[in-house]
């Protein structure tokens, strides 16, 4: 029963593309029961025959184009006894790279450990002295370091009551830089350092090596009082800021200068102290600066006055 | 892969072990030309593919001393051949493939670098200059449009015409159901056959 269903399945309908495939394939066929019926049919039906004709060519046709190359054994053969060779030879070239490798993977930790290092210290001076105002710390773009006086920098002195800390430094354009901060007043050996306080402090002078003057300011609050004063070279600005217990108690400025370009706002009144407040009775706001140092500080500034 | 095939491949593989070279010579002979058409189903380039079959028996040197014989040897040789193949199709991609073109290819058309003609299997010796001519053009776009097919119907229908593998190899090697290796078979015939307008 079985027979004659197959044997007279494709009298009438053309096989599936895949059981003509299949048959040309001949031994990979479902059944021979199958494969005779499709082959009867296959006789009787010219497109079957010319698709199972068309089959059989490509066949041929692929089977020609993937022949391996003359020669491959050889080449083959070549290229094992080469890699033997070199597998031969390899060992004391694989332990030097491998020593390379190792002494490059140190290297990689040591500086990423030595960068996490960095990373947390700086994040702790932050947090030190943002704790002492309680206020988020404000990062300034590092200034390069440059000891040398430019035409319109101006000397800065930096010093409290004389026991404690004397720092001398430069005002370069829009920076003030530190060229040396010690407990004598002697020219410290470790030039400039750079310093952030909290965004109320803004900012109160800055160097390029951030951790040493972190280190040093973090000194100056936790030692209690302190003042730190400068001036340009004219002597027509100056500015005062004094910490107290590690916190700002005052910061005044004043402009003598007839036209104060870098003023944040026109000097009503040259020669005087534009501002002088104590930021624990005082809003933030309210904060003014003048002078060499805007540049840097004016972004603070504008800042604290959108708070 | 007959019985027959299968215990002569262990007993090669035996004395390779104990040390005799020529039996993995006999192996390279045997079976060289399968890695390579295997490669040349997945690249699709036979300067490729001849680069892949002798990494792969480079790998077999390298590991026949710990083969175990849980697999015939053959389909372990042919899951070498496919992954390596597929490695060196993945790094085609990344890096833009045939842009590299080995010295040592044989020439478009015929004739390899040591001016030897190159082993084609005519359907027929008899074929006039005229047909063998014809036939010559007929691969080449046989050869252009094979590579054009998707690669799956390539791989399997340039593995079908591998000399013995059957559909379970090829299956093996694929890692895909019989009936899954028939139908892409059976498609990549098809589609072929469309492009060339046969």
């Amino acid at each position: 029963m079985v027979h004659a269903m197959i044997k007279n399945s494709y009298e009438h309908n053309c096989p599936t593309t895949e059981l003509l495939s299949a048959f040309c394939d001949c031994g990979a066929a479902e059944s021979d029961l199958e494969m005779t019926a499709i082959a009867r049919h296959v006789d009787a039906c010219d497109a079957c025959r010319r698709t199972v004709e068309a089959y059989r060519q490509l066949d041929r046709l692929v089977a020609a184009v993937c022949q391996p190359p003359a020669g491959l054994e050889k080449r083959i053969l070549a290229a094992v006894k080469t890699s033997e060779q070199t597998q031969v030879d390899r060992p004391w070239r694989l332990r030097v790279f491998r020593l390379a490798q190792a002494a490059a993977v140190v290297a990689v930790l040591a500086l990423a450990a030595a960068a996490v290092m960095r990373y947390a210290h700086s994040d702790r001076d932050d947090v030190t002295l943002a704790q002492h105002d309680q206020e988020p710390a404000v990062q300034i773009a590092t200034v390069e370091t440059e000891t040398k006086t430019s035409p319109d920098a101006g000397a800065v002195v930096l010093e409290e009551a004389p026991e404690r800390l004397r720092a001398t430094g430069s005002v370069r354009s829009n920076d003030v830089q530190t060229v040396g901060i010690d407990r004598n007043g002697a020219r410290a050996a470790a030039p400039v350092a750079q310093y952030y306080l909290p965004t109320t402090v803004r900012h109160v002078w800055t160097t390029s090596d951030l951790q040493q003057s972190r280190r040093l300011l973090d000194t100056l609050a936790k030692d209690g009082n302190g003042v730190i004063t400068w001036t340009d070279a004219d002597g027509s600005l100056s500015g005062k800021i004094q910490l107290e217990d590690g916190k700002l108690q005052a910061l005044s400025t004043a402009c003598t200068a007839a036209a104060c370009s870098w003023c944040l706002r026109p000097c009503r009144s040259p020669g005087q102290a534009l501002r002088s407040s104590s930021p624990a009775k005082r809003s933030p706001t309210t904060w003014s600066w003048c002078g060499l140092v805007n540049n840097v500080s004016a972004l603070s500034l504008r800042q604290a006055a959108e708070l | 892969m007959s019985k027959t095939t299968m215990s002569e491949d262990r007993v090669l593989v035996e004395r390779f072990k104990q040390g005799d070279e020529a039996a993995f010579e006999i192996l390279v002979n045997k079976y060289s030309g399968r890695a390579y058409q295997i490669a040349y189903g997945v690249l699709g380039s036979r300067e490729d593919a001849e680069e892949v079959a002798q990494d792969v028996f480079i790998r077999i040197h390298r590991a026949l001393p710990k083969f175990r014989g849980d697999a015939e040897f053959t389909t372990w040789m042919y899951r070498i051949t496919m992954n390596l193949a597929k490695n060196k199709y993945r790094w085609n991609k990344i890096r833009g493939s045939k842009v590299n073109i080995s010295i040592d290819a044989p020439l478009e058309g015929g004739g390899d670098s040591s001016g030897e003609e190159r082993r084609i299997d005519l359907p027929d010796g008899r074929m006039t200059p005229d047909a063998k001519s014809a036939f010559k053009e007929l691969e080449k776009s046989v050869r252009e449009e094979l590579d054009n097919l998707p690669d799956i119907y390539r791989e399997a229908l340039v593995m079908r015409n591998v000399e013995e593998m059957s559909y379970e190899d090829i299956a093996n090697a694929l890692n895909c159901k019989l009936g899954t290796i028939k139908s892409r078979i059976a498609r990549g015939r098809e589609e072929l056959r469309k492009r060339l307008g046969l």
